[in-house]
């Protein structure tokens, strides 16, 4: 039962990230990502009872509350107080984006068979949707203009990594994850200053124009 | 043995000596005097201690060796181990730096900013260490941290008088090739590395790891690497341009010692670590040599610069000595053990004799240049009455420079023509029959043009009027100068006059390497140069004296008897009247060479008459020869490597998405990689 939990709620993590790259809206795709934490806990949680890991249940309450709540919220409000333009604008169009999604979601998969621990059952499953994750993050990283869409795909890759922590490993010790919760908080504390700065600098958050930068 | 007489003990303590005087410098950079007298009295001791280790281990023939640092944890041992050639080597560099070091003593405290010249003296003491580290490395990770640490020392005193733009293009120019030689070096040190699996010299270089072609490719990439060092042609170009912006002491140091660091890495790799030699190594540094030789002396008779002269001259020089290991390999790869003994002999003296001469030399040229505040020698001229003894020291050294009988050019050199001659009698190959006869002539032409640019040199620079103010108002140097001058003039005396104690080291030195055997008749006495058994005669340079000395007596006497009387009167003038500016100067000199050689050169020379035809006011000459390597093999490369550079640009966007893109594109290769492969 919690095995069929585990699966449904990567799957759905794996939707978040789909729908993330098919959004125009960034206040949705911030949401989306929020969703996506929130599943995460779930994996957490989940995993806590059937493997009887207690200690998950404290990653999985930091992960909820950190970066299913915290962080969405503070990027929205980032985003309020630049009040920039609200639409993502990807340099590679959606249809084409979701079908590179799709062929980095079979490498993942397929990959995932490859290691010790993702060979069968709920594993496989984990493993495979967060190699896919991991490399739809970088896709996104690439083709976003926005500083603050970039941001996100840095989280969606965080996410990525974590879930793929709990599936090859028995989760990470507890110092461990929360050394990665304050990096995580960090990085978005200071990616947002940084937003600031650029859109200071530049009256935009397109960081292509950062070339200009160079001799 | 043991405690302060262990000459293992000796090595250590010098670089720790260097390394403590160089400390104490730094700390009294605020007060120039005595920051230069710490760092070059530590520098004078500390290669002291390193003349006596290496004249031990030459005396002895027992190798030194032992640890200078070792840790523990990640078990690196930096060792050090000083063999006969080691030695030999080590005492070129202590007999030169002792020298060198009084020299800068006074020249640093005038010939340059009073500001910077503790930072020279520093750079000196540095310099001095990491060479003898690199002579003494028995291992690669200390022999190329040696080596880099001299090229950076080397570079950084360069650079002394930065502000000269030229300057600090030749410092760049030494700063890339050097690297592009230190490429090569690790590339072959690696390759063998792999192959012996060991980083140890002992393992490293004993017979040879690799075979085949590789074993060629790895003579080659350290041929080019040490080849660069050595200022080969055609590596030589950062050479003429380094050597005269340096400081004039560096100058010395870097011709005299710094430079030699190639020719010992030659010898200790190409030549004895890579097991016996191909044939056509040794042919290659014939060719090399000959090449060398016979251009360096060509391009430094059309120099009218003091020290570029000299630099160009320091080409020469390796020339000959590669003339010397090439007539060695070659006889090694045929097996004949005691001609190779000759070739390398001859190589070894001339190494230990041009770090004399041409030390002297730019000791000398360094006065010159002090007191007349220019390096061209057509504005100086009649520095003979100006400063005496410069000038006769400076003599001294042209004529042992030229291979004249009686100082030591003439006895290395003498000992490599018969290396050629000799094996041209007892090799029955044809290729030695046909080279070594080539390779003879280009010596000998190198030797008499040598002659013709000392003569030239010493003449223009030094005989009469002088066609400058700077070389009106020159004085003489200062005796802390000219002391280690007359040390060197006295070196290249005794060097030329006791040849067979010399030799008798060098047998030493020679019979230690691999393959090579030196007849028991190479030393026949103290004063005679004898190259080998048989017919072939032996040399006494005494005797030669003495008849020297007995003929100009004899002409002297005759002379006298025949009645002629000292008459003083002005030089005729052909009814005009004789100033500095009818001097002959050194472009008139050199010209009918430029045009019997113009094949080379290559002369461009233009004529400018200014005012009416047939009474021009001015009439302008201007003559250049081309740079052949500089503008048809660098130029090329040169424009090849920006145009390269050009392209590369692309992927050096400045855009985040495409770095990105390089990330997201290496890790999906790497996973389709992975697929393929499990």
């Amino acid at each position: 039962m919690s095995q069929n939990l585990v699966i449904l709620c990567a799957a759905g993590m794996l939707v978040t990230a789909y729908l993330m790259v098919g959004q125009k809206a960034l206040f949705v795709a911030i949401r989306l990502y929020g969703l996506q934490s929130i599943l995460l806990g779930v994996v957490a949680v989940a995993m806590a009872f059937t493997d009887h890991r207690p200690h998950l249940l404290e990653s999985a309450a930091l992960t909820i509350g950190l970066k299913g709540v915290f962080i969405p919220w503070f990027l929205m409000r980032t985003i309020d107080r630049i009040g920039i333009h609200r639409e993502i604008e990807p340099f590679v169009n959606t249809p084409s984006s979701l079908l590179i999604c799709l062929g980095l979601t079979v490498v993942g998969y397929r990959v995932s068979t490859g290691l010790a621990a993702g060979g069968e059952g709920a594993a496989h499953h984990v493993i495979g949707v967060s190699l896919s994750m991991l490399l739809m993050g970088l896709f996104l990283m690439v083709t976003r203009r926005k500083a603050v869409t970039q941001i996100l795909a840095l989280l969606t890759i965080e996410n990525a990594v974590f879930l793929v922590a709990l599936g090859a490993t028995s989760g990470m010790p507890l110092v461990v994850e929360l050394g990665i919760s304050f990096d995580v908080i960090v990085a978005v504390l200071v990616l947002g200053i940084l937003v600031h700065r650029i859109v200071d600098r530049f009256e935009s958050m397109d960081v292509s124009r950062l070339s200009k930068l160079k001799g | 043995m043991s405690g302060a007489l262990d000459p293992a003990a000796w090595l250590p303590a010098a670089l720790a000596l260097r390394l403590g005087s160089i400390g104490l410098a730094l700390g009294l950079a605020r007060r120039p005097a005595a920051s230069r007298w710490a760092a070059l009295g530590g520098s004078c001791l500390a290669s002291l201690l390193t003349g006596a280790l290496a004249w031990s281990v030459l005396a002895t023939g027992r190798a030194v060796g032992g640890s200078l640092l070792s840790h523990t944890a990640s078990g690196f041992v930096l060792s050090y181990s000083v063999d006969r050639l080691s030695a030999w080597f080590l005492l070129v560099l202590a007999l030169l730096g002792i020298p060198i070091a009084m020299y800068s003593l006074g020249y640093l405290g005038h010939g340059i900013l009073a500001r910077r010249s503790p930072f020279v003296a520093v750079g000196f003491s540095v310099l001095m260490g990491a060479v003898e580290m690199v002579f003494a490395a028995d291992g690669i990770v200390g022999f190329l941290f040696a080596w880099e640490l001299m090229t950076l020392a080397n570079a950084a005193l360069v650079a002394t008088e930065h502000e000269v733009g030229e300057t600090r293009r030749a410092a760049f120019l030494y700063l890339a090739m050097s690297h592009v030689a230190t490429g090569c070096l690790f590339a072959g040190f690696l390759i063998l590395a792999a192959a012996a699996g060991s980083f140890s010299f002992t393992h490293v270089l004993a017979g040879a790891p690799v075979s085949g072609a590789r074993r060629h490719a790895v003579f080659l990439l350290f041929l080019a690497g040490f080849g660069v060092k050595a200022g080969v042609i055609p590596l030589h170009v950062w050479l003429p341009e380094a050597h005269p912006a340096a400081p004039s002491s560096i100058s010395a140091l870097m011709s005299g010692v710094v430079i030699k660091t190639g020719i010992y890495g030659l010898f200790r790799v190409c030549a004895f670590g890579l097991g016996p030699p191909h044939p056509g190594w040794g042919v290659l540094i014939l060719a090399c040599g000959g090449v060398s030789a016979v251009l360096g002396v060509l391009y430094a008779l059309m120099q009218h610069d003091l020290k570029r002269l000299l630099a160009y001259h320091s080409i020469e020089n390796i020339g000959i000595i590669l003339l010397g290991l090439g007539a060695g390999m070659t006889a090694l790869s045929s097996g004949r053990a005691e001609l190779a003994a000759v070739g390398i002999a001859a190589s070894l003296y001339h190494v230990l004799n041009h770090a004399v001469f041409k030390g002297l030399l730019f000791l000398g040229a360094g006065g010159v240049v002090m007191a007349t505040g220019t390096r061209h020698i057509e504005d100086m001229g009649g520095l003979a009455k100006r400063m005496p003894w410069t000038a006769l020291f400076f003599l001294v050294g042209s004529a042992a420079i030229s291979g004249l009988p009686l100082l030591n050019g003439f006895v290395s050199e003498w000992l490599l023509f018969q290396a050629f001659l000799f094996g041209f009698q007892r090799s029955p190959e044809a290729l030695v029959r046909f080279l070594f006869p080539v390779a003879g002539a280009l010596l000998a032409l190198t030797s008499a043009l040598a002659a013709a640019c000392f003569v030239k040199a010493f003449g223009v620079t030094f005989l009469a009027l002088p066609r400058g103010e700077g070389a009106a108002k020159a004085h003489e140097s200062p005796w802390v100068m000219l002391a280690p001058q007359a040390f060197l003039a006295a070196m290249c005396v005794v060097l030329g006059l006791v040849p067979g104690f010399v030799l008798e080291e060098l047998r030493g030195v020679a019979a230690s390497l691999p393959g090579v055997r030196p007849a028991p008749e190479m030393v026949r006495g103290l004063f005679a140069i004898a190259p080998g058994p048989g017919r072939f005669d032996h040399l006494t340079p005494p005797l030669v004296a003495l008849a020297v000395v007995l003929a100009a007596g004899l002409a002297g006497a005759l002379s006298l008897r025949a009645g002629y009387r000292v008459r003083r009167a002005p030089t005729w003038g052909c009814g005009g009247e004789l100033s500095a500016r009818t001097e002959y100067t050194a472009t008139a000199f050199s010209k009918p060479l430029m045009m019997i050689f113009s094949a080379i050169y290559r002369p461009t020379r233009e004529v400018q008459t200014v005012g009416a035809a047939y009474f021009p006011r001015e009439v302008r000459y201007r003559a250049e020869i081309e740079p052949t390597f500089e503008r048809f093999v660098y130029g090329p490369l040169t424009r090849g490597v920006l145009a390269a550079a050009e392209r590369m640009k692309v992927i050096q966007a400045g855009s985040l998405h495409a770095y990105l893109a390089y990330v997201i594109a290496l890790v999906v290769s790497l996973v389709l990689l992975l697929w393929w492969r499990g």
